[in-house]
């Protein structure tokens, strides 16, 4: 409101100005170019008077405030602009690098899933290879089994067979056989026995 | 009955009466509104220096209310500092900056802005009814026009001091031939000085012309109206036939109303040219082409 006053102050002296710039009438009748009234000076002075205080004025009161305004409005513009320049290079960055996370994370989980993937191959064949032998050791124990019982049958059917001959024998000949003697004859029939092809 | 329209009888010169087409364009002591309602204006005040002093002090209370509202920094709210604002900046942009250039263009806008603003507002004035366009005097725009000669000459002056400014002027020609190369300098140069002055003439002349000449068309074109249906101004084909105005007077108005409207494009589009043209000469001076 204050920096108005010289404003109003000025439109006063403006006002009251072509009084001591009074020049002549507007009655003379010039001829053909009566109408632009050429010897009205008076105009003249007063638009420079006028135009000149409303320059000067407007250059001391108004021009600065709005130099200055523009001034701060710009740096307030440029402040705004700078920081969401910033915010958006931080975000950028920030994306880049939860981009990065993520994509780091993708491989690990990949090598994970390779990883796990080539355990349960491994296991997988282990555990096969283990199977085979186990079936493989219970059929050679089941074998040796077989063996041995076959053997152990075998051998119990030659001690009888044995005993009978020998019982069989003593009584065609007429004498009984001492312990030593049955041992003998009991161990000479199993080696032969072995040696039989059809018994091997 | 149509005289009755028409009021009381007006100046009458051997008998018949007298148009004067430029009564309400040029400066007076009174403002008419009609023939029957007249407002006096005590001496030395005139029509004119009224609305040259209202013009200064609207534009004056304008720019100095917007630079308040403008000094916060804050961005512009409503339609007046908006308005006020958007006039600023095209003067800045579309006058100043690409006439005097864009470092020295924030300098002269001060004067530019101010020129144009009050340009404007007095071309407004005169479409208002009854109200005059001080801009239809020569002196006015002389007065306005001598000011921008001054800005443009201190202002070449200031930058290439007076000598150099001076050669600014004369122009370079390559001739082989050197009584033909400076008898064409020199007169060049004399044509140049020319129109340093011819300038600021035609700034004053080319404004204060088409504000006269526009309010004159006018007002001619109403009086159409009267010269077919007022006795003191009819013409001899119009005598007797008052069908004539029921014709005249819509083809008038409707003229009238286009016209204005074109009026009202020339007060803005006049404000611009004399303050474009101003800022392009004042950059001519400070930065001369050759």
């Amino acid at each position: 409101m204050r920096s108005i006053l010289p404003v109003l102050a000025v439109a006063v002296v403006l006002l009251t100005a072509p009084a001591a710039l009074a020049a002549s009438g507007g009655d003379d009748k010039g001829g053909g170019l009566a109408f632009l009234q050429l010897h009205r000076y008076d105009l003249g002075i007063f638009t420079l008077i006028v135009f000149g205080l409303l320059v000067l004025v407007l250059s001391k009161t108004a021009w600065p405030k709005i130099t200055e305004g523009l001034a701060k409005r710009e740096a307030s513009i440029l402040g705004a602009r700078d920081e969401a320049q910033k915010v958006r290079a931080e975000a950028e960055e920030l994306r880049a690098r939860l981009q990065k996370e993520s994509a780091e994370a993708q491989d690990k989980i990949r090598a994970l899933l390779d990883e796990a993937r080539r355990d349960a191959d491994a296991l997988r064949a282990t555990e096969k290879e283990a199977g085979v032998k186990e079936a493989q050791a219970e059929r050679e124990r089941a074998k040796r089994e077989i063996e041995a019982a076959k053997d152990t049958a075998l051998d119990e059917i030659y001690r009888t067979a044995v005993d009978l001959a020998t019982n069989l024998s003593a009584k065609t000949l007429g004498r009984s056989m001492t312990a030593d003697d049955h041992r003998k004859l009991l161990d000479e029939s199993l080696a032969e026995l072995k040696q039989s092809p059809r018994l091997a | 009955m149509l005289t009755t329209l028409f009021g009381s009888a007006p100046p009458v010169d051997g008998g018949k009466a007298k148009i004067d087409p430029f009564g309400h364009v040029v400066d007076s002591d009174h403002i008419e509104i009609f023939e029957n309602l007249v407002i006096h204006i005590p001496p030395p005040l005139s029509k004119f220096l009224i609305f040259l002093a209202l013009a200064a002090i609207i534009v004056g209370v304008m720019v100095t209310w917007v630079a308040n509202k403008m000094a916060s920094g804050e961005p512009p709210r409503g339609r007046l500092w908006n308005f006020v604002e958007s006039l600023l900046f095209f003067v800045r942009d579309k006058i100043a900056r690409p006439g005097v250039g864009e470092h020295d263009g924030d300098k002269y806008l001060p004067l530019l802005a101010t020129l144009f603003l009050f340009i404007f507002l007095c071309n407004l004035f005169g479409m208002f009814p009854f109200l005059p366009s001080p801009t239809a005097h020569i002196y006015v725009t002389g007065a306005l026009a001598f000011i921008v000669f001054l800005v443009i000459h201190i202002g070449g002056v200031k930058e290439h001091g007076v000598g150099g400014y001076l050669k600014t002027f004369i122009p370079h020609i390559e001739v082989d031939n050197a009584l033909i190369k400076y008898s064409l300098m020199g007169g060049m140069a004399v044509l140049e000085y020319m129109t340093a002055f011819i300038r600021a003439i035609i700034l004053a002349v080319r404004l204060f012309a088409n504000m006269l000449a526009g309010h004159t068309v006018l007002f001619m074109i109403l009086f159409f109206i009267k010269l077919v249906a007022d006795p003191a101004y009819q013409i001899d084909i119009a005598k007797g036939q008052d069908w004539m105005f029921w014709v005249v007077s819509p083809f008038s108005v409707l003229m009238v109303v286009a016209l204005s409207l074109l009026e009202l494009f020339i007060a803005g589009l006049q404000a611009f040219v004399f303050t474009f043209l101003s800022a392009i000469f004042i950059g001519l001076a400070k930065h001369p082409p050759h």
